[in-house]
């Protein structure tokens, strides 16, 4: 590719070149053709050497902490970034410069993430730099931008080699309070005078000493005491049946709106691994649901650094999740496909792989019966009118405006050139790409899936044309009480069950899970409800009543609030900070169960 | 990023790693100007293209090594018609000393001056910002480091100035040879065969590269290569069905 500098010294030199030829000037067609032959053979190197490197570079990247290498990345924690581009081929680039593109969901905090000088087959180019991520889910590291240029600066090509390396973020480490862990993690044992189950059992611990009733054993009899106290006394040992917890977390598309780590998903990972550390901390049992619109995934209660990271991995992929839907508009997303697509597979979008006819758009735009309307409300007369109206405008506007307007033939063109490479990258089969770049619907959820594979953040409407709410997802209720169903099936004492769902959109189809908490209320389990909050909205108060959204958001929050409350069931908000304290303390209750209740 | 005396953008300061190319710039432009006097060309109009040469080298202008080539296309011009009154062209000048040492100094001018503008102003070109992707925008400088000039580039292209010129004697040897071509005059004769030698050679040569590109494809950009071809030959018939199925999908989902 030629650069402005080239292509005027191209022309001029050929101008003077034709001028000298025309007047026979043989001292400047001399000058000339010594000038030309060197551009030419400027040009030829550059191109072989171009040819040459061509899926001959790699990148070999490294992420470490102080320790090393490591394999997943925490939140609130720094980890250096090392990356060297290696050329294996056997050209040697005079002049290359690097960028590395640093993913979403992570912060650059140090270092640079670009590198220039020459590429040699023995000397790889090395960017070192530090980022530092806010949020848990996942980053995604694409690889490097390469720009080639001559040293002259007459001939520029720029090119992305691909090293995709994907990393989990882990929650921070932190306890109830927030607060960051320093050398000990917990205690093994618990500290003189706590007492962890404060349930009388079987244990070796003792817990109390307690009149002597008739049925218990002699051997329980506490001797001594009851010498002191001329009665008899008996001794109550701690349970060591450890206290249950079993987390059911929302992670349907409801929660995923929003940028990454600034979504409600974002905040009940916040509560789960907070909920989470604390129980192992007191050796309690901790178990994780994690369910959307159509499958659960259930991890059941165990104890243990192990099980802890186990949990920790699930959280980070499913605060990962992105959402999508078919009902956002096509000229919303496409300039982010394309101009990912440009930065990241340049490769893919030029002409000799990926070629569009410039006359395309004026041949055949697309019609307008293929483009999606709003629907009305209500069928009468005036619908059919608008319906009509509405019809007769789209056909003037994409049978004459749109042939015309060179917006709409740019976007034709990104379109098809965007579709061609979805349908290549995930094998939608030779026919796809046609039905793409007429199929909004279906242009749009491929487009979301290209964006969320590469991390790319972009705003979704959460309510429809007709002003419904586009990811209430109804089906959910009834795979939660499923798995609330399977989940008291299977449990053994007194536990608790949180659940952690976005109820308020759906208020009157909550009868699968009520009559589920009913039977796990019947078992003497205890039920706590977290509802997610969406970030920037105020949370629910009495005196919110601020814009139409939030009293909306306040009144069904009140309507589930109410629902539960008749079964005696807690539901609090997930973005008050006693969200955490309050499952903690159902949890403290659960040990101080006075004996008989069960 | 660290500076040191080296990427020191005073190019006078030998420890610079420019000085390389100001101190070939500036030989180049004494060479010019002692051939120019040695042909006895204008006096004025060569000290202004010293001047010229030197004002750029020190303000890195962008125009320079063009401005240099059209004064001295001016000089031999206005030389040629007015002052020697030598209509006839002297085809058969080939291989004298004073015009491989101008076109040498020429060159090695303009290329010095093009890579200390590499060195200056840019290299690259800006990036196009195609989108709206929600990167972290890092500013990144667009011009080479002068810590990355090394001796041997200078001298390689200090050593390679007088190979050019030669193989420009050899061009110019080829092309000045009397042919007959449709009964053309000369200069139309030399223009088309410089024409067609030009561009028949660029074409051979990006065929050849397009070849080899192609056989040096990934797997990704074949299929890709293959999917754009397939709609490319059924194209018509592609669409005409893709425009009925989003129709027919469009109408269910109005009437389930």
């Amino acid at each position: 590719m030629l650069t402005r500098r080239g292509s005027a010294f191209f022309l001029i030199v050929l101008l003077v070149l034709a001028i000298s030829l025309w007047t026979s000037t043989p001292s400047v067609t001399l000058l000339c053709l010594t000038l030309l032959l060197w551009f030419l053979a400027s040009w030829l190197v550059f191109q072989v050497r171009a040819v040459l490197v061509h899926g001959r570079l790699r990148t070999v990247r490294i992420v470490a902490d102080d320790r090393g290498a490591v394999a997943s990345l925490w939140v609130g924690r720094t980890f250096e970034v090392r990356i060297l581009l290696v050329n294996d081929g056997p050209a040697t680039l005079p002049y290359v410069r690097v960028r590395e593109r640093v993913p979403v969901g992570a912060d650059q905090i140090e270092g640079a993430t670009h590198a220039e000088g020459p590429l040699a087959p023995a000397a790889p180019l090395e960017v070192c730099y530090r980022i530092h991520c806010q949020a848990p889910g996942g980053v995604r590291f694409e690889g490097l931008t390469v720009q080639m240029a001559d040293i002259q600066g007459f001939f520029y090509r720029r090119l992305f080699v691909q090293g995709v390396q994907h990393y989990c973020v882990l929650p921070p480490l932190t306890d109830a309070r927030g607060r960051f862990p320093t050398v000990k993690r917990y205690n093994l044992l618990p500290l003189i005078g706590a007492h962890r189950h404060r349930r009388p059992g079987t244990g070796s611990d003792l817990l109390d000493l307690r009149d002597y009733l008739p049925g218990d054993p002699p051997k329980m009899i506490a001797w001594k005491a009851s010498a002191r106290r001329d009665r008899l006394m008996t001794k109550e040992f701690e349970s060591e049946v450890p206290i249950r917890c079993t987390l059911f977390v929302d992670a349907s598309s409801s929660v995923r709106v929003g940028l990454p780590g600034q979504n409600a998903l974002a905040r009940l990972v916040e509560i789960v691994a907070a909920v989470a550390q604390a129980n192992s901390a007191a050796r309690d049992l901790t178990g994780l649901c994690l369910f959307d619109e159509q499958t659960t995934s259930y991890v059941k209660p165990a104890r243990g650094p192990r099980h802890l990271t186990q949990l920790f991995k699930m959280l980070s992929d499913a605060a990962a999740l992105k959402p999508t839907t078919g009902e956002i508009a096509v000229g919303l997303l496409l300039p982010l496909a394309y101009g990912l697509a440009a930065e990241v597979y340049p490769h893919l979008l030029e002409p000799d792989v990926n070629y569009f006819p410039w006359w395309l758009p004026l041949w055949s735009p697309q019609p307008a019966y293929t483009l999606r309307r709003p629907p009305l409300p209500r069928r009468t007369p005036l619908r059919r009118l608008k319906l009509l109206a509405g019809y007769c405008a789209d056909l003037v506007r994409q049978g004459i405006f749109s042939r015309l307007a060179a917006k709409q033939r740019q976007h034709y063109r990104w379109r098809k050139q965007v579709a061609a490479i979805l349908a290549a990258r995930r094998r939608l089969g030779p026919g796809m790409l046609g039905l793409l770049l007429e199929n909004d619907e279906r242009f749009v959820l491929e487009v979301q899936y290209f964006l969320n594979d590469h991390g790319v953040p972009f705003d979704l409407p959460r309510y429809g044309p007709g002003h419904e709410y586009l990811f209430a997802a109804p089906e959910k209720v009834e795979v939660l009480a499923g798995a609330l169903r399977h989940a008291v099936g299977r449990g053994r004492d007194n536990e608790l069950f949180v659940l952690l769902a976005d109820l308020l959109e759906i208020p009157d189809r909550l009868d699968p899970l009520l009559a589920a908490v009913k039977m796990a209320l019947a078992r003497h389990h205890a039920v706590l409800v977290v509802c997610p909050w969406p970030p920037g909205v105020p949370p629910p108060s009495r005196s919110a009543r601020e814009a139409d959204k939030t009293q909306r958001l306040c009144r069904a929050y009140d309507d589930v609030r109410h629902t539960f409350a008749r079964l005696g069931v807690p539901v609090t908000c997930a973005r008050h900070d006693e969200s955490v304290p309050l499952i903690l303390n159902r949890l403290e209750r659960l040990r101080m169960l006075e004996r008989g209740v069960r | 990023m660290t500076t040191s005396p080296r990427d020191d953008p005073n190019l006078l300061d030998p420890r610079s790693g420019a000085f390389g190319y100001v101190a070939l710039c500036g030989a180049a432009l004494a060479v010019l100007l002692l051939v120019l006097l040695q042909r006895g060309q204008n006096l004025v109009v060569s000290l202004l293209i010293l001047s010229v040469g030197v004002a750029g080298v020190l303000t890195r202008m962008r125009l320079a090594p063009l401005l240099v080539l059209g004064l001295v296309t001016f000089n031999e011009l206005f030389q040629q018609f007015t002052v020697s009154q030598a209509h006839e062209p002297e085809l058969g000048r080939v291989f004298q000393v004073s015009d491989v040492l101008l076109c040498a100094a020429l060159l090695g001018f303009v290329a010095g001056q093009y890579r200390l503008q590499g060195l200056g102003r840019f290299v690259f070109p800006p990036d196009e910002h195609v989108g709206q992707i929600r990167t972290p925008i890092t500013v990144v400088q667009r011009r080479r480091s002068a810590l990355l000039v090394t001796p041997q580039e200078v001298s390689l292209l200090a050593v390679s100035l007088p190979f050019w010129a030669l193989a420009a004697q050899l061009a110019w040897h080829w092309l000045a040879q009397q042919r007959a071509l449709l009964e053309w005059d000369g200069r139309i004769v030399r223009a088309t065969v410089c024409l067609f030698a030009l561009v028949t050679g660029l074409t051979v040569a990006a065929a050849v590269l397009h070849h080899v590109r192609r056989r040096r494809m990934t797997l990704e950009e074949a299929t890709l290569l293959l999917q754009d071809t397939f709609w490319n030959e059924t194209r018509g018939e592609q669409r005409w069905l893709a425009r009925w199925l989003a129709w027919f999908w469009l109408r269910h989902k109005e009437q389930p």
